[in-house]
């Protein structure tokens, strides 16, 4: 039998309160007190290029925008910016901000908003081979040793085979069971 | 565990009206309701809401971004 051994990876009692209360960011007066400034500090650095150029090459890797803009607003409070109920607040305007760049610039985004599974998303091996595909159809690569052809019937074979057919349902036998 | 805020909250934001109804002007009479001085309270509330202004920003935007879409034509 296997002998229980201490989780020493786990937080100490205490461990949160290593520092004296106010030397964090987040423990001090935020300094967007309302949401009108959070909105604009928001709006105004994600209208940076700089920022756009890194937001579109983030959206295009297929992150939902709720991730994103649930990232951005966590480092906000954080960094003492605002507090967790403006940075909860000021969500929404993050996401149409993130829409209206991701529009602007033409690429597809998810924007993480849909309630049905995603089932036929996909894969990430999929979308990469075919970015590899469309990358060497565009350098007009010689094709015949078929890498990327081979990689995509791969692909096509494994989601067929992943599909599960569906078996004739069996008629009850028992005495209980309903008769026609 | 509904651990996604941020799409709970773009949910949240759109069903929030953003033009809420005006009240009727009160009538004078003595047997008329008091019933629109409520209401009108209520929205002088509601527009005082941070989250109702979000709720107004995010449907500005919502608005602006649906016209570029559709070349220039604004849809609500």
């Amino acid at each position: 039998m296997e002998e229980k051994q201490p989780k020493l990876d786990a937080p100490i009692p205490g461990m949160s309160l290593t520092h004296e209360l106010g030397a964090r960011p987040w423990q001090q007066p935020p300094q967007y007190p309302t949401v009108e400034a959070a909105v604009d500090h928001y709006t105004s650095r994600m209208m940076n290029d700089e920022f756009a150029d890194q937001l579109v090459d983030v959206m295009d890797m297929g992150i939902p925008l709720t991730t994103l803009a649930n990232t951005i607003q966590l480092a906000g409070v954080m960094e003492g910016k605002h507090t967790t109920d403006v940075g909860l607040l000021v969500l929404p305007v993050l996401i149409e901000t993130m829409m209206v760049i991701g529009d602007s610039a033409g690429i597809e985004y998810d924007t993480g908003l849909e309630d049905e599974p995603r089932t036929n998303r996909d894969s990430l091996a999929k979308r990469t081979v075919e970015k590899l595909r469309n990358e060497m159809d565009k350098k007009s690569v010689d094709p015949e040793d078929g890498m990327a052809d081979t990689l995509v019937e791969e692909v096509k074979m494994e989601s067929a085979s992943e599909e599960v057919e569906e078996s004739p349902q069996e008629e009850p036998m028992g005495l209980m069971a309903r008769r026609n | 565990m509904e651990t996604n805020y941020a799409k709970s909250m773009y949910k949240l934001m759109e069903q929030i009206e953003i033009d809420p109804v005006e009240p009727k002007t009160k009538k004078g009479g003595l047997l008329s309701s008091s019933r629109n001085s409520v209401n009108k309270g209520m929205n002088q509330e509601l527009i005082n809401q941070p989250a109702y202004r979000i709720a107004k920003y995010v449907n500005t935007i919502r608005n602006k971004r649906l016209g570029f879409k559709n070349n220039g034509r604004e849809t609500t």
